[in-house]
């Protein structure tokens, strides 16, 4: 949500940046107002773009949250579900994505303890297919050359068993703060936590994380 | 001047690196370290590594993240939710009755049409009703003869029909009755049609007194 409107689309701080994002906020607002109107065809076409536009980044905040490309699947859809039959409660002073990201989150959470009570019963682990690329597709692969590819991707590996390696909260404040660039606030509504809460769990995160970079780099 | 020279502490780097991203604010007690990390190359090559694992570590999970966000993935799962708007916003599906057409679909019957239905269905009725009345009242089964048909079928037979006893023969009933009985009926009066008849078959009149012993 950073350096744009409040509401809008958020960008990755830091991250690669996409094309010029149309408001969700404003594409919101047309969806409620056709759906107010009785407009169903118009309400539609608003909607999937609105879904459009905002899709890929509650892709990545589901599987923030929940570590499972196919259950973030579910929860995205299950979310953009619940804001289109309750697009008429929503209240256009207040920006859209903080309205989403809270429905998204609850529909995470709920998955989350879903899940909690399906794992006391089953002893099969889920399959998160982080098996990685093998060598022959990083061969087939274009861009960097497959050494390089390699060494790129076990680099990443460790840093992301360095990430999942945190408390879950924290890892969650980490990843949605340092990493998808929300801020404390944002965060905080997203959570349930205090501002101040959340800030203290990312400086925690961090300086797990840096000690936990740094006992690998020795290790090497 | 002593504790400017000293280098600084990861956490200090940490709240610096958080500041540098907009995720927390400095206060005054930074302001002293901030001048020692301008000045001091060892913890300014500190924070560069530290700020290079981390963005590496940011780039790192968006790439994980990304990973899982295919192109065709995102394609079906907009699909999926738009199919699932579509359900929604058409509302609950009514299963058309099996026999209400050949083609699935029920035909809207016209609204004057289903009113004439039930407007004959009522008329049937009372014309039913009236016949009925009609027929049990003022016709052919009367209260008598509907009292008699109430007698119970335990009463004796002798109650019922007095006169079938005399006409037909019945085991129980001895010669001399039967004969006592037809001299009975022959012994009544005689009607005025049937006396030419009495005339040419009898020699006397029934009238006249007989001897005893004559026949």
């Amino acid at each position: 949500m950073r350096g744009g409107r409040p509401g809008d689309v958020p960008s990755r701080a830091g991250g690669p940046t996409g094309p010029a994002q149309p408001s969700c906020s404003e594409e919101a607002r047309r969806v409620k107002a056709a759906v107010l109107a009785g407009q169903r065809d118009e309400a539609r076409e608003a909607f999937a773009e609105l879904v459009g536009s905002y899709q890929r980044q509650a892709m990545r905040l589901a599987l923030y949250l929940l570590r499972d490309p196919a259950e973030a699947d579910e929860a995205v859809q299950d979310a953009f579900v619940k804001v289109f039959t309750h697009i008429t409660s929503y209240r256009e002073d207040l920006p859209f994505a903080a309205w989403f990201t809270r429905i998204l989150a609850n529909t995470c959470r709920d998955r989350q303890k879903a899940r909690r009570r399906r794992e006391r019963w089953e002893t099969i682990g889920f399959d998160r297919g982080d098996q990685g690329p093998s060598a022959v597709d990083l061969a087939q692969a274009p861009g960097p050359s497959p050494e390089d590819a390699l060494l790129g991707t076990e680099r990443r590996r460790e840093l992301m068993s360095a990430i999942d390696a945190l408390p879950r909260r924290q890892r969650d404040i980490l990843l949605l703060c340092h990493v998808e660039g929300q801020s404390p606030r944002e965060v905080g509504e997203m959570t349930g936590l205090t501002e101040s809460t959340v800030r203290v769990h990312l400086f925690r995160a961090l300086r797990k994380l840096r000690g936990a970079l740094e006992a690998g780099r020795v290790r090497r | 001047m002593f504790a400017a020279k000293r280098h600084l502490d990861e956490n200090v780097l940490l709240r610096r690196y958080l500041a540098d991203r907009g995720l927390a604010a400095l206060d005054a007690s930074d302001e002293a370290p901030l001048r020692h990390l301008a000045h001091c190359p060892a913890c300014e090559a500190r924070y560069l590594a530290l700020r290079t694992a981390f963005d590496d570590t940011r780039e790192a999970a968006l790439a994980d993240a990304e990973a899982a966000c295919t192109a065709e993935r995102m394609e079906r799962q907009r699909e999926r939710i738009l199919r699932r708007i579509d359900s929604a916003l058409s509302g609950p599906k009514v299963l058309p009755f099996p026999a209400a057409g050949q083609n699935g679909h029920a035909t809207p019957q016209p609204r004057v049409l289903r009113r004439w239905v039930a407007a004959a269905a009522a008329a049937g009725l009372l014309v039913g009703l009236a016949t009925g009345r009609m027929v049990f009242n003022g016709g052919t089964l009367t209260t008598a003869d509907a009292s008699r048909q109430a007698v119970p079928a335990s009463a004796p037979a002798s109650a019922q029909v007095p006169t079938m006893r005399a006409l037909h023969a019945e085991p129980s009933v001895s010669d001399e009755e039967f004969l006592s009985e037809i001299e009975l009926a022959t012994a009544a009066p005689r009607t005025r049609e049937l006396r030419a008849i009495y005339a040419i078959t009898l020699d006397e009149s029934r009238n006249t007194p007989r001897p005893v012993g004559k026949d």
